[in-house]
């Protein structure tokens, strides 16, 4: 397993270091075409949207920044760096509205993907036991810790989907490009309610349409047009 | 639900924020002799009990229902709220012709605040007995059947019933030539007049729409599907119905283009407005920032209005500070707006401040001609500011002040990752799914381990049950019935004597057990025994617990064996 985690790491490592020699060397564009398409296809590490952000940094693309920032904080919560230039891009927007919070409050220590491991191997341990406890034909009284140990593997992976599941319905998206007009219908002769400047870190309620029903961090809420954010799912 | 829908646009984008009681009627004009329906509503706050409303000269007034709901309510400037809505509901009866004021009345709420509400004014009128009416009449059209480019017309629709019904579906033309506006949604509501041997049912609605295209417009009828309940209800519950379609006359709109030439600095609101500026403030310092704030009231709609600044004034900055516009369909089915504009100011220069009017050029519907408002802004004070008076600013404690470098300078960007997995797969899934696989093993062992139980504690009741039963399963099982109760712990007492004498319960001979049993449990037993006896066959009332006494002389004779 631990031979496979590695060659798959060395094999996909090219791109990173290939986008950050084009960064390095000011060939901002190019770095973006190399790891966009990753991106994209929502297949993009932590380290791929934290480098992804630095480049639209630099570019001075503040809001796409703070987009892939917010896609790297998701998949590598304990990377200083990652909360470190998220801040940095945030204090440069100016006139935003606070930015959402995490779904759940454990995603600021574990990604689901960590959590269900976590529960995986407890789980696996605690079968195990169990299953030694009965071939041995112990007392009843000892299969208990293996059973508890169980159920809080199961629980952990649970909540791990269960978190997951939160983040695929209720993303991030973040304001882009320019302005998003913030209406009280999903129409797009809805009544205008407020506007979020580029940068704006919402919370996606729900979608209808070609609109997204938003919530920012005063809990101001309105349907804006799909254009007009990205979503960090 | 219709009337939190009401609800939502008497209340929508409250300016402020604390309980609110609102008072409306649904029908604002009624025939001597008909009842209405008026209904006091409390946003964010209530009062002990249903409040008892003055009935006024001319009006009788009876309560009529309440109903209480939890609302979405936006509130200005700080997003939705949600509030509690109470409704109280009244039964308005007009007696005397005339115009009935109703209210304001003054509520005390349950943390002891006062709130007045609005009043209202009803109309009574006389009876029309003579007035040949349809039983189902519907009328549409716009209020007026001339507009002009730009002006906001109301196209409103109504059905009065004087049969039964059960429901009103409106199909409406299509507005060829008009749209709606971005801000001010469509009305529609229902309610019903009880008069003396009918009632009066009324569906209506108002759309405002804004006069896009020029020329004469012709609009389609309004269609109304009216559901008239025909039959008695079938054993669900449900009562049939046959639907008639209703017809309004077609509606005629001749919309004319705005008269030429048009101003230069036209505004292009269309509409009777009014304007007025506000400052927060009398008085500043050089540097300071003051609020303006520049209200619009008409019946127009605010559509890309910005009021004009002041781009060459070099004694000031003004910088945009948001605005909000709010219209509706009034009662009367008028269109009205409102709008707050506001800006800052920060003058750059001491002494008096005193700016130019704002002009402002709209176009008066009613005049038929472009209107200059002159909107005046106050003066403002301007003393020096701080740098202005040379005055250095002095840190607490006489100490020198603290250097501060520039932001960019001590807060550093943090680099890229060169090395590492450029992308991640998902796994939350996959091991979650691979958790439950691992658990398959040991829920199996435990849930044969738990069926094996199963079986067992089965086997061992099933035992139970074969054998006859004991003076302790009689114990167990008391009923609550004080007879039955009784004859079961007569039978425990029997059978505890039985094993005692190791003699079957049917041949026990009960009172030569007692007599062979040991001195210090004999009493004891032959007593609870005598109890039981008198308790059952003599019918008097125990003097003792019995289940108790019946338990303990089991338990003795159990011991004595």
């Amino acid at each position: 397993m631990i031979a496979l985690w590695m060659w798959l790491t060395l094999a996909m490592a090219g791109t990173l270091s290939e986008a950050d020699d084009r960064f390095r060397s000011g060939e901002l564009d190019a770095a973006i075409e190399v790891m966009a398409p990753v991106a994209d296809a929502g297949w993009g590490s932590g380290k791929l949207h934290y480098n992804l952000g630095n480049v639209y940094y630099r570019k001075g693309e503040l809001a796409r920044a703070v987009l892939h920032y917010r896609f790297a904080q998701r998949i590598r919560p304990r990377d200083g760096n990652v909360h470190h230039n998220l801040a940095l891009a945030r204090s440069e927007l100016k006139g935003l509205p606070d930015p959402v919070g995490l779904p759940t409050t454990w995603m600021a220590l574990l990604t689901s993907g960590e959590l269900s491991i976590l529960g995986l191997g407890l789980s696996s341990v605690g079968s195990l036991w169990v299953v030694v406890w009965y071939r041995r034909k112990e007392r009843a009284i000892l299969a208990l810790p293996g059973t508890v140990i169980l159920v809080v593997g199961l629980v952990m992976c649970t909540m791990a989907t269960a978190g997951w599941w939160t983040t695929q319905q209720h993303p991030v998206a973040v304001v882009v490009d320019s302005e998003a007009l913030v209406r009280d219908a999903a129409r797009t002769d809805g009544g205008e309610r407020f506007r979020l400047p580029p940068g704006s870190e919402l919370l996606v309620v729900r979608e209808l349409g070609q609109f997204l029903l938003v919530e920012d961090g005063d809990g101001r809420r309105g349907w804006i047009s799909v254009s007009a954010a990205a979503v960090a799912r | 639900m219709r009337w939190l829908l009401l609800l939502t646009a008497l209340f929508a984008a409250l300016p402020a924020w604390g309980a609110q009681v609102t008072l409306r009627l649904d029908a604002q004009t009624l025939q001597v002799g008909q009842s209405g329906r008026l209904t006091v509503y409390m946003v964010d706050g209530r009062t002990k009990h249903a409040p008892r409303l003055e009935a006024p000269e001319g009006v009788e007034i009876s309560f009529a229902g309440s109903s209480q709901e939890f609302q979405d309510i936006q509130v200005e400037g700080q997003g939705f709220a949600r509030v509690l809505v109470v409704g109280f509901r009244y039964r308005i009866t007009a007696v005397v012709e005339g115009a009935v004021p109703i209210g304001p009345f003054q509520f005390t709420m349950t943390d002891g605040k006062k709130v007045r509400s609005n009043a209202v004014v009803m109309s009574v009128v006389p009876r029309n007995e003579a007035e040949e009416l349809d039983a189902i009449d519907v009328d549409a059209g716009f209020g007026a059947n001339k507009a002009w480019e730009g002006q906001v017309v109301v196209y409103s629709y109504k059905l009065t019933a004087r049969v039964p019904t059960m429901r009103v579906q409106w199909q409406l033309p299509e507005f060829e030539g008009l749209r709606y506006p971005q801000h001010g949604q469509p009305v529609n509501n229902e309610y019903v007049i009880d008069d003396i041997d009918i009632k009066i049912h009324k569906a209506f609605g108002h759309h405002p729409l804004i006069a896009t295209a020029t020329g004469s417009k012709d609009f389609a009828a309004a269609l109304a599907q009216v559901q008239i309940p025909n039959g008695r209800p079938n054993i669900f519950g449900v009562r049939p119905y046959k639907v008639e379609v209703r017809a309004s006359e077609p509606a005629a709109l001749a919309i004319r283009p705005l008269p030429q030439p048009v101003p230069p600095t036209f505004s292009g609101l269309v509409g009777d407005f009014s304007f007025r500026s506000r400052l927060d403030q009398e008085k500043a310092a050089v540097g300071q920032s003051v609020n303006w704030t520049i209200e619009v009231v008409g019946d127009g709609a605010i559509e890309g209005f910005e009021p004009p600044g002041y781009p060459d004034e070099k004694r000031i900055s003004l910088y945009e500070n948001g605005s909000t516009v709010r219209a509706w369909v009034d009662d009367d089915g008028d269109f009205r707006t409102t709008a707050a504009f506001k800006r800052v100011i920060v003058a750059a220069v001491e002494g008096e401040l005193a700016l130019d009017p704002l002009k402002i050029v709209t176009f008066s519907p009613t005049k038929g001609e472009y209107v200059t408002h002159e909107v005046a802004v106050q003066a403002l004070q301007v003393s020096p500011g701080r740098e202005g008076a040379g005055v250095g600013v002095e840190s607490f404690g006489g100490a020198a002040p603290l250097a501060v470098a520039p932001v960019g300078d001590t807060i550093d960007f943090r680099e890229n990752y060169r090395w590492g997995m450029g992308w991640a797969p998902p796994v939350a899934n996959l091991a979650t799914l691979a958790a439950f696989g691992a658990a398959v093993p040991s829920g199996g062992v435990l849930f044969l381990v738990s069926l094996a139980r199963v079986r067992r504690w089965s086997a061992v009741r099933a035992e139970s049950r074969k054998r006859p039963p004991t003076a302790r399963d009689h114990l167990r099982a008391l009923p609550d019935e004080p007879e039955r109760r009784l004859t079961a712990l007569d039978s425990a007492l029997r059978l505890a004597l039985a094993e005692y004498a190791k003699v079957s319960a049917s041949t026990l001979d009960r009172a030569a057990v007692l007599q062979a049993l040991p001195d210090e449990i004999r009493d004891h037993v032959t007593s609870v025994s005598d109890s039981l006896d008198r308790a059952r066959f003599a019918g008097m009332p125990a003097d003792r617990d019995l289940a108790t006494d019946v338990r303990d002389a089991v338990v003795a004779l159990e011991k004595a064996q």
